[in-house]
């Protein structure tokens, strides 16, 4: 399955995530201005921006790693920003999936031991979590890897297990956070696609934080952001 | 040099970094100072004192250009006094320097005693003695609070005392020469060394993740390798000079504070706290060396390659049990062989225990290895999963954390049970004849003194009840049944009562009383006068003073009560460590709980990425507190069984080898220790737990592109 012959989610797909008003400082810098953004069930997001945009504090942000200053999340029927901190990480455990840069894996863990980590997080003995984590790694190629500790893992089989461990409690929602940055662009693209296909195929909103419009490209639909505010795609296009 | 700065200052992270091994690197510094210096005052207050104690021959040498002198301990409300009875002609050969010796029917004092003399009415006190002629000056005390007399006496007088001697010489060197009790100061030394270089030990890896990323990165942009080494060995120098300087400076601004603590009852004198300026030097140049190599160790290693990759631990091997093993086969050795080892049996001992003490450490990620690959396979939880699988990779650092804790185990474990040995001798095992409210006072040899006299002058003190006496044929100890009845509870039926194991009743076999086989006391010479009182402090003190002036009654052998004898008993070895062993507690206990806070910190923030990635992913916050826990009791559970086994060996070698005393259960001493380290590991974990969620929630704060 390429881009091209992508299969967008059906139009009438009701709103899983919702911001409204969100304004974050980090210190002296203003990160997030306003930010409103909606995401429906089912649909990949790449959201893009240069360095130093908000980009990543917008992803922490709907996936209540932080909090906002002012404004309000909303993840299917939960108020994110009504919740405390305990809640929040329940909330993460249990409904959000995360994949972030090469490197993000538990160094002294075994890849499946990684990926049945939030299942054991959750409560899940280990026993019954490998089970999982074995079907996960079989699915994504990894077969035959389960014991290596990340320290013997390719770059891009690495991040197929942080995949796997995202993917691992069939969250609502998997946020990605650069998923390709330290990938050279051969496993990028290997990575994205396995990446947006598993995302189709189990229907999972995918959430990309990147700058890199060949992983952006993947996507549904992109929310651009510059200065802490989403502009539209053609001012980001004359920029 | 500009680089340097920017590379060691140039993050708040790493200034804090190199705060905290400043501050660590100090407190080791100074509680080895402080140690050195408690040693030396101890030796310097017991050389100043020692004249207390002198050598002397047998009286049967006597001449009159001789000083006869007898010891005595004499005791009022509890504390103890130290009494020579001396008898000096004005041309004697061995003389007291910077004291006259008083002459008969006078006496000097310490300044202690004479304020308490002034502050106590004469008749239970100051008649012990006769007239003040003086003051015992400072340079002859062991310390201000001591309380000491010399009284002065006829030769005839003194002669007559059990314990006198002709004086030899009044100096017999610290501790009297006893090489027992230096073995127990060096053991105690060492005891306190161990866990305070363990501090500076674990001080100096503080960070040490965040610094090895950091040489990493400079190996990656293209830093030589001497640069990175340059860096190293500038921040190791540098923490490590101003932490052994702050540790100097502290050590002789805390002196006086030091001088405060009494240690047997007594304050030191500031000026005997003296370290030499070698010493001073030896400590802090040996910190500085040791943090510079073990700075470069580590630079070489993570320097080695430009490429990151996570850095797990080799598996310990069994070779790290060999120095504890060498330490029991010499214990063994000693013990087996004791009277035929050519050296003083001090050396083998302190050896057999430093081997012990360190085997223990070099031996711990041993331990810890094997408990964790265990508990490895049984781990079903995330945060046991978490925490065996950390163990495992990397035992050393596991270790680490707890090494304090499992040194301070063993030694407080050496401790106890080596007090242990001083309640088995010292505790009654029948019940003794003397109530409780009575003191006894012993009949000189071949004195033959009237009953009556003696009833009829003491019944002039106020609170004397009642007067008995105990008779001896020169081979048994007899008493009226009538007297026994009225002393003890005993269902005594007999007219006489021989006591097996005198008025005290220590004798382990055996009743204490039993009917005598000799059908009349008359002309049996008194051996024991015992003055029941209304046990009143002052009636006591007044019959004890009544009884050490009266003619006949041999002072040397001690006037006392029940308690006052037990007390007494005790001042032997097992006492001596269970002195040395509380003071060792409380600093090994001080230093466990700052080793463990640091190390658990110091691991805590070396992960600070995996805690920003569990806590990004949900971990519960309680979850963390379990990971720590597991981290923490799984190293320890693996050693700490052995460390008390270890401990209880240790003594028991000690004991045996040294004396004639056996161990027996320790006493609450153990269960106090064992329960306050317990106590300071949960509060250790909480303490980590709420830093580690402080780092994982400003981690959360942290930007992330």
């Amino acid at each position: 399955m390429t881009q091209l012959e992508h299969i967008g989610p059906p139009r009438v797909a009701p709103a899983l995530i919702t911001a409204r008003g969100l304004e974050k400082h980090h210190g002296q810098t203003h990160a997030l201005r306003g930010v409103d953004v909606t995401i429906r069930q089912g649909e990949i997001v790449a959201v893009m921006g240069p360095s130093g945009s908000g980009k990543s504090t917008l992803l922490h942000c709907l996936a209540g790693v932080i909090t906002p200053d002012t404004g309000e999340v909303t993840i299917g029927d939960t108020r994110i920003s009504d919740l405390s901190e305990d809640q929040r990480s329940l909330f993460r455990l249990t409904r959000l999936g995360f994949v972030f840069q090469f490197g993000q894996l538990l160094p002294e863990l075994s890849a499946e031991d990684n990926v049945a980590l939030p299942l054991m997080l959750g409560g899940t003995r280990r026993a019954r979590a490998l089970v999982q984590a074995h079907s996960w790694l079989e699915r994504l190629g990894l077969a035959g890897m389960e014991r290596r500790l990340p320290s013997e893992l390719s770059g891009g089989q690495a991040q197929r297990v942080a995949l796997a461990r995202g993917l691992v409690n069939a969250p609502a929602v998997l946020f990605a956070d650069e998923p390709t940055g330290s990938l050279d662009s051969l496993t990028a693209e290997r990575v994205m696609e396995t990446l947006t296909d598993v995302a189709r195929s189990t229907r999972t909103t995918l959430v990309i934080v990147t700058h890199d419009a060949r992983v952006a490209a993947y996507s549904d639909r992109e929310i651009f952001i510059r200065d802490g505010s989403v502009t539209s795609p053609a001012l980001e296009s004359a920029v | 040099m500009g680089v340097l700065r920017l590379l060691i200052f140039g993050t708040r992270g790493n200034w804090v970094r190199l705060a905290g091994i400043v501050v660590g690197v100090a407190i080791g510094v100074l509680l080895a100072l402080l140690l050195v210096a408690g040693a030396n005052a101890l030796e310097t207050r017991d050389i100043r004192s020692s004249w207390l104690q002198p050598a002397v021959n047998d009286l049967s040498t006597a001449t009159t250009d001789d000083t006869i002198a007898a010891r005595s301990d004499d005791i009022f409300g509890g504390e103890r006094i130290d009494r020579l009875d001396i008898a000096a002609p004005a041309h004697a050969q061995a003389v007291l320097p910077g004291m006259e010796v008083p002459t008969p029917g006078t006496y000097k004092a310490s300044p202690a005693l004479t304020e308490l003399i002034k502050n106590t009415p004469s008749t239970q006190l100051q008649d012990r003695y006769g007239e003040q002629v003086g003051t015992i000056p400072e340079s002859l005390l062991a310390s201000p609070d001591s309380l000491v007399v010399v009284v002065g006496g006829t030769p005839e007088g003194v002669s007559a005392l059990l314990s006198a001697g002709v004086v030899d010489s009044f100096y017999a060197g610290a501790y009297g020469g006893n090489q027992n009790y230096q073995t127990i100061a060096l053991v105690g030394a060492l005891a306190v060394l161990i866990p305070a270089f363990l501090l500076v030990a674990v001080s100096t890896t503080l960070g040490s993740a965040a610094r090895a990323e950091r040489w990493q990165t400079l190996r990656t942009i293209g830093a030589p390798r001497k640069l990175v080494k340059r860096v190293a060995l500038a921040e190791a120098a540098g923490t490590a000079v101003l932490g052994a300087a702050l540790g100097v400076g502290g050590f002789f601004a805390l002196r006086p504070l030091l001088a405060l603590l009494p240690v047997a009852g007594e304050r030191l004198i500031a000026d005997d706290l003296a370290v030499s300026n070698t010493v001073v030097l030896v400590v802090a140049v040996a910190v500085v060396i040791g943090a510079v190599v073990a700075a470069l160790r580590s630079a070489r290693r993570t320097g080695s390659s430009a490429t990151s990759q996570a850095v797990f631990e080799a598996a310990p091997r069994f070779a790290r049990v060999i120095p504890l093993l060498a330490g029991l086969g010499l214990f063994f050795l000693v013990k087996t062989f004791a009277g035929q080892i050519p050296v003083p049996l001090v050396i083998p001992i302190v050896a057999s225990f430093a081997l012990i003490a360190m085997g223990l450490l070099i031996a711990g990620p041993y331990f810890t290895w094997l408990t964790g690959t265990w508990f490895a396979r049984l781990a079903q939880a995330g945060d046991a999963v978490i925490a065996s699988r950390r163990i495992v990779r990397t035992p050393r650092a596991g270790f680490r954390s707890v090494a304090g804790l499992v040194a301070a185990t063993f030694l407080i474990s050496v401790f106890a049970f080596s007090a242990s040995a001083s309640g088995s001798a010292g505790s009654y095992t029948s019940e003794p004849l003397l109530p409780e409210n009575a003191v006894a006072a012993n009949v000189k040899l071949d004195t033959d003194i009237a009953g009556a006299s003696v009833k009829e002058r003491l019944s002039r003190v106020s609170g004397i009840t009642s007067v008995h006496f105990t008779y001896t044929d020169g081979e048994g100890i007899y008493i009226a049944g009538d007297d026994a009845r009225m002393l003890t509870n005993h269902a005594f039926a007999g007219d006489i009562g021989e006591l097996t194991g005198g008025i005290y009743s220590l004798a382990p076999d055996g009743p204490a009383l039993h009917e005598a086989t000799i059908s009349t006391l008359d002309g049996l010479r008194i051996n024991d006068i015992i003055a029941q009182t209304d046990s009143r402090a002052p009636s006591i003190e007044e019959a004890r003073t009544a009884l050490l002036t009266f003619e006949g009654v041999d002072r040397s052998a001690g006037v006392w009560t029940r308690a006052e004898h037990v007390v007494d008993t005790d001042s032997d070895l097992a006492t001596q460590f269970a002195e040395i062993g509380r003071l060792a507690i409380v600093l090994v206990t001080f230093l466990t709980a700052a080793v463990l806070a640091i190390a658990t910190t110091a691991a805590l923030y070396d992960r600070k990425r995996t805690l920003s990635l569990l806590q990004l992913m949900g971990m519960p916050r309680n979850t963390l507190a379990r990971i720590i826990s597991w981290e923490t009791l799984v190293p320890l559970l693996s050693i700490l069984a052995p460390a008390v086994f270890l401990g209880w060996f240790t003594a028991y070698m000690l004991i045996t080898s040294l004396s004639s005393r056996s161990l027996s259960w320790p006493d609450s001493l153990l269960g106090i220790a064992l329960a306050a380290t317990g106590l300071m590991v949960v509060v250790s974990i909480l303490l980590a737990a709420r830093v580690g969620n402080t780092i994982m929630r400003s981690s959360e704060n942290n930007r992330r592109e």
